[in-house]
């Protein structure tokens, strides 16, 4: 599931977008066997990156509201609730949890979960430490801060939390 | 498959800092690799951590597709043969060691140490350093070099290389037009050495006074002594003169340190970017003659 399932709310047939969500991973694991596994690239939503840009509503700053206040700004301005949830990883455990999936590894993707370049494990801090400061270009202002950041002790910690998505990988 | 990856790491510990570590895996890949241009081949490198280390211990390379194994088994014959010709030498921290091949019919993977050091590209100098210990690697080979280059094996090479070109008659007669421009040395003697073929900043691993070349993909390709000096100049954002300028201020130095006679080597210049144009063709980029030379005096005058 690359970039889906954060669309899988827009539907009509469930009034909440979580459950749509639960109810299309849970079609997800019945089709698996037993100790099969389930990939999901999805966007973290706290991820730095939208606060250049629109969150999946087309509007801006969305997926950093409270749910309820998402949902009153998106039908004042668009018409329609906030029907396309993105979590954090925290958020993606809990509902792949519900759903009954018992293992699951996140892993962040660079750039993005489309074509990642580099899927680093969440949690091994030094790997991450060890992409920014060996694997990544010199060229931009951007990375130059990266890697002088990642000197810093709970620098990647920090960027963890606003990266821009997450590969996830889920066992049945 | 990292199943399998992870059996054959336990089956050989000694790879390992600590036999008994949980071991994590960072997947990259290239640019291409997953694209439209890459149509499945491309290479997948899995860098192993151990637990509380902060560099990995192994690297994995792999292939999306198994069909593209032989991308694999030619890294891995690639690196055996730079390894056999460093070996016991005080240029064996040139290269990562070849640890393992697995190939059981439906994956395939090989297993490398790893290079210390940050890449080329992310630091602000150290291109100097590269030239030197590129100079030195190349100079220790040529002491054992059998076969030699001359005149008339230039001439072969060049024919060879527009051929690979497979570019229209009348661009191909173009660029013999432009080559014959350049004086054509009559007492050429060039020693036959293996180029890394791809040293490129990004292929270049610095650790304070070491440095280690990565991606062994094109290892051989070129034979031709001086390619990879050439193709990294060329590549490098680091030279404050003309491409033609640092050409002349490490060409000279380069010749005479693998003991090659030539009077010049302003038509080798042009040879070796007819190399990098065959690599680019390979990849898919259409190339016409005049594109080819227009392209070679831009990137000689660029500073």
């Amino acid at each position: 599931m690359n970039g889906l399932l954060e669309w899988v709310g827009k539907t009509s047939r469930f009034s909440d977008p979580r459950e749509a969500q639960k109810a299309s991973l849970n079609i997800c694991r019945r089709l698996l066997k037993k100790g099969g596994y389930l990939y999901i690239g999805i966007e973290n939503r706290f991820a730095l990156a939208y606060m250049q840009g629109t969150d999946h509503s087309g509007l801006r700053f969305t997926s950093y509201m409270p749910r309820f206040l998402a949902n009153l700004y998106c039908t004042a301005r668009k018409g329609e609730p906030y029907n396309t949830h993105t979590y954090t990883k925290m958020g993606y455990e809990k509902l792949l949890r519900d759903c009954g999936f018992g293992h699951v590894d996140f892993y962040l993707a660079y750039p993005g979960y489309n074509l990642p370049r580099m899927m680093v494990p969440y949690d091994n801090l030094h790997a991450l430490a060890y992409v920014v400061r060996t694997l990544m270009g010199a060229a931009g202002t951007k990375r130059s801060i990266a890697r002088a950041m990642s000197r810093l002790p709970g620098a990647p910690r920090l960027y963890r939390y606003l990266s821009y998505s997450f590969g996830i990988v889920a066992r049945k | 498959m990292i199943h399998k990856v992870t059996k054959v790491i336990r089956e050989h510990p000694e790879w390992l800092r600590s036999k008994d570590s949980v071991l994590s895996f960072m997947k990259v890949s290239m640019p291409t690799s997953g694209t439209v241009f890459d149509k499945g081949l491309g290479k997948v490198i899995i860098f192993v951590f151990e637990q509380g280390q902060t560099t990995p211990t192994i690297c994995i390379k792999t292939v999306r597709e198994y069909r593209a194994r032989e991308v694999i088994r030619r890294n891995y014959n690639n690196l055996k043969l730079l390894s056999a010709g460093v070996s016991g030498s005080a240029f064996e921290s040139l290269f990562v060691s070849p640890l393992y091949l697995y190939d059981d019919g439906n994956d395939i993977f090989c297993v490398e140490s790893v290079c210390p050091g940050v890449m080329l590209s992310a630091q602000a100098g150290g291109a100097d350093l590269v030239i030197e210990k590129y100079m030195l690697w190349q100079a220790h080979l040529a002491q054992t070099a059998s076969r030699f280059l001359s005149s008339q094996d230039m001439m072969e090479y060049v024919n060879t290389s527009m051929e690979a070109l497979k570019l229209p008659e009348i661009a191909t007669n173009t660029l013999r037009k432009y080559l014959k421009r350049f004086p054509m040395s009559t007492n050429v003697r060039l020693p036959v050495l293996v180029q890394h073929g791809d040293m490129t900043p990004d292929n270049v691993l610095i650790e304070g006074d070491n440095i280690c070349l990565v991606d062994y993909d094109y290892v051989g390709v070129n034979i031709l002594a001086g390619f990879d000096l050439f193709n990294f100049l060329s590549k490098s954002s680091h030279q404050r003169q003309s491409l033609r300028a640092a050409c002349s201020l490490y060409f000279p130095r380069y010749f005479e340190s693998i003991g090659a006679t030539t009077e010049t080597y302003d038509n080798l210049l042009f040879i070796y970017y007819l190399e990098e144009c065959n690599r680019k063709w390979l990849r898919g980029v259409d190339t016409r003659g005049d594109e080819i030379i227009g392209s070679f005096e831009t990137l000689m005058n660029r500073k």
